[in-house]
């Protein structure tokens, strides 16, 4: 039962490092170019315009905040419920431009001009919310309740 | 006398509140200060777009532009179109300067109404040829199709 902890721990670290990494670069792309992300929130036709601008601003401050505050283990629980709220909200977003047939780039990971595979993107917002809402489990102050 | 801790659901409300103001701070700076910042309106800037019986009544020249996939432009396209799209719009660009004339109208088309690509091509065309006389098709080749099946 011992050995497992130190497997458990490595583990976990494992799963922070591919969380925090993976939120803070897509908010580092993304801070780099707030017009080009704000046109790609456009294209999903789902808020009015200035609210795709406010968004197009805040989320990636919020996306890199909530990563650095998972990587320092601090405000941990707090950032990756907010994690797994985003991945909850980009799920949602992708899935309803995959139905309505959107030939769009899903601006995941800062604009680009090539459009990506709605289904891939879907697949990863589902797999990184998991990952978030399993580490949030973990963390000691939910895990001792 | 010590206060007594906060309860853990308490504690990560307010820890999450406080992740939420802390990235309005460098947000509000952004919208302000980045030198990309988006441009601030209350309605989407975008071309004109206009429809395809519209489009025949017009008398002046019209170049047309496919900015679909290259793929979908080999298969099958408007008659005379030239293909531009945002995948190759540096190989594509000295195409389109060789053959567009100054008094034609442009009209821009992609898949159908569901997509953008028309829209970022005319829009890009404006901004960095300062062309005017440019318009997006509605409904894009979907239209087309119908009304030349």
């Amino acid at each position: 039962m011992a050995a497992i902890q130190p497997m458990k721990t490595i583990a976990l670290w494992i799963c922070r490092l591919l969380l925090g990494g993976t939120f803070a670069y897509a908010a580092v792309q993304k801070i780099a170019e707030p017009t080009a992300f704000a046109t790609d929130i456009e294209h999903f036709r789902l808020l009015p315009h200035p609210l795709t601008l406010a968004l197009a601003l805040y989320l990636p401050w919020l996306e890199l905040f909530c990563s650095a505050a998972v990587l320092a283990r601090k405000y941990e629980p707090s950032a990756l419920l907010l994690i797994a709220l985003m991945c909850g909200v980009f799920f949602i977003a992708l899935t309803s431009a995959w139905c309505r047939d959107l030939d769009i780039n899903c601006g995941c990971f800062g604009h680009s001009n090539a459009t990506s595979a709605l289904p891939w993107a879907i697949a990863r917002s589902l797999a990184l919310g998991l990952l978030a809402l399993l580490l949030f489990k973990q963390s000691p102050s939910v895990s001792s309740q | 006398m010590t206060a007594a801790p906060a309860s853990p659901t308490r504690q990560i409300l307010r820890d999450s509140a406080r992740l939420l103001f802390l990235a309005l701070i460098p947000a509000i700076l952004a919208g302000w200060l980045h030198p990309k910042h988006p441009v601030w309106s209350w309605s989407k800037p975008g071309v004109t777009e206009v429809n395809l019986s519209e489009i025949t009544r017009w008398s002046a020249p019209l170049s047309w532009i496919d900015a679909r996939s290259s793929a979908a432009f080999q298969k099958e396209h408007v008659p005379g179109a030239i293909l531009l799209n945002e995948d190759q719009w540096e190989q594509q660009l000295p195409h389109f300067l060789e053959v567009w004339q100054p008094n034609a109208k442009i009209i821009v088309y992609c898949d159908s109404a569901a997509c953008d690509a028309s829209q970022a091509v005319a829009l890009r065309l404006q901004r960095e040829l300062n062309l005017s006389s440019i318009y997006v098709l509605q409904e894009g080749w979907a239209s087309w199709l119908q009304s030349n099946p």
